[in-house]
């Protein structure tokens, strides 16, 4: 018998959304409005858990960097407004298939963590959302 | 030959796998309303008033105050308020939303849509009791 085939869970199997995930702790602290910061998963997300540590500057955060070519993206996200603000001191839970994420802000540094429930579909299940409308276009 | 069919508009699976992500930040004036038009049929959408200003409610409703009904949607208070700095999560299957700013000044506000892949095509418009009635 072979064991050159070894099956993994599609981006679509419903079960592996079901169960708990696996969890996914990371955090970065000088998070500034030059330079995006990238937090790369490495299975597809169920959920994602951001909490913004800072006590007065907010971030923002996209399925895309915040500018056209950062992290070898093509479409940034800033052109068409496509981050979330989330201001000083509050947290926010996605729920959402992604394998990275991407974290700046307006103006100014600030602190914040991340916590991703992750499915067991590898990372490169997951298609690119580069230039999807709503991401970055 | 091989024939995709796309997933229907209570395809449970859609609902039970997590979406792809819509995201967007305005910037809504007074007495202005905001319609935001996803490209599939959502299963979750987080809402955040980033406004620190005080006395700056965003209300949430999902249909426009400008429809032939729309008056019904303020009469009979069919709309939610988010208040300055604060965020709502909203389970719901849609293909827009609508926003409004009744408020003392204007609102910066984020939109995240959790998505399915129903197209959007397959969702019927919102209307009735807890709408427009």
């Amino acid at each position: 018998m072979s064991l050159s085939n070894v099956y993994t869970a599609g981006l679509n199997n419903v079960g592996s959304y079901q169960v708990a995930g696996k969890p996914y702790i990371s955090g970065s602290s000088g998070v500034n409005a030059s330079t995006s910061e990238k937090f790369s998963f490495p299975n597809v997300t169920k959920t994602v858990l951001i909490k913004n540590i800072d006590n007065s500057t907010a971030v923002r955060i996209g399925f895309a960097p915040r500018a056209d070519s950062e992290h070898g993206i093509v479409n940034g996200a800033n052109d068409n407004n496509n981050y979330f603000i989330l201001n000083a001191g509050k947290e926010i839970k996605f729920n959402v298939k992604c394998k990275e994420l991407f974290i700046w802000t307006g103006s100014g540094t600030s602190d914040v963590q991340v916590y991703a429930e992750l499915t067991d579909i590898p990372a490169a299940r997951m298609y690119s959302l580069d230039g999807i409308i709503g991401v970055g276009s | 030959m091989s024939i995709y069919k796309r997933p229907g508009l209570r395809h449970m699976g859609s609902y039970q796998v997590s979406g792809y992500p819509f995201l967007r930040t305005y910037d809504l004036a007074q007495n202005v309303e905001q319609k935001v038009e996803f490209i599939n049929v959502t299963k979750q959408i987080v809402i955040s008033n980033s406004t620190t200003a005080t006395n700056r409610d965003l209300r949430v409703h999902f249909l426009s105050t400008g429809s032939v009904s729309g008056g019904q949607i303020i009469t009979n208070k069919h709309f939610y308020n988010v208040p300055n700095n604060s965020t709502l999560t909203i389970d719901a299957k849609c293909k827009e939303i609508y926003f409004s700013n009744a408020s003392g000044g204007s609102i910066i506000f984020s939109v995240f849509a959790s998505q399915t892949h129903v197209m959007t095509g397959s969702m019927y418009a919102l209307t009735g009791s807890g709408i427009d009635e």
